[in-house]
């Protein structure tokens, strides 16, 4: 029941996403996928030096990595729903072919998607999905 | 290891000529760039960052 909750949750966001497609709404996401990568992708990069340089310790190495891991999670599934958007057109059967693409590819590879779905939500301190 | 407050100063600077100068240009090409998004520029998304735990293990 939770996996289709989870799946259920993802659909409607998919969903929004696509509802939402135009040119500018794709040329606007993409600018600020592109910007927030190159932001954090330059902060790993400073953290990692300061750490190899003794700046940060162990302890501080790990709270920026789960501070990343929330990043990386967030980026990767904005990443996908831009991605399906870009897909679908104003064509109502093109948005559904669509839809039901993504649908099972969030089947095929639900253990990824429910990894990325999990770290997202232990940021909002909301239960774990589980099988 | 820890560093006077000079050193310090000194790390500050060369992060900022190493990393920020190119970043801060990266920025600029982004938002000023008028060009169609492709499917492949999306794509190229998932590529262009690492793991977190990636960029301590290089």
């Amino acid at each position: 029941m939770r996996k289709f909750k989870c799946l259920f949750m993802i659909m409607v966001v998919m969903a929004l996403a696509v509802g939402c497609t135009s040119d500018d709404y794709i040329k606007t996401s993409y600018k600020s996928l592109k910007s927030a990568g190159v932001v954090y992708d330059t902060s790993m990069k400073v953290a990692a030096e300061a750490y190899k340089s003794g700046i940060i310790n162990e302890g501080e190495k790990n709270e920026i990595i789960v501070l990343g891991q929330r990043f990386y999670s967030s980026y990767m599934v904005a990443t996908a729903a831009l991605e399906t958007a870009e897909n679908a057109t104003a064509d109502n059967a093109t948005v559904k072919e669509e839809l039901v693409k993504a649908m099972k590819d969030m089947w095929l590879n639900y253990d990824t998607y429910k990894m990325r779905y999990n770290a997202m939500i232990k940021a909002y301190q909301v239960p774990e999905v589980t099988k | 290891m820890s560093l006077t407050p000079a050193e310090l100063a000194m790390w500050t600077i060369e992060m900022t000529i190493k990393y920020g100068v190119p970043t801060v240009k990266e920025l600029i090409s982004t938002w000023s760039s008028d060009t169609v998004v492709t499917h492949d520029m999306i794509k190229e998304l998932e590529a262009e960052i690492k793991k977190p735990e990636a960029y301590f293990e290089e």
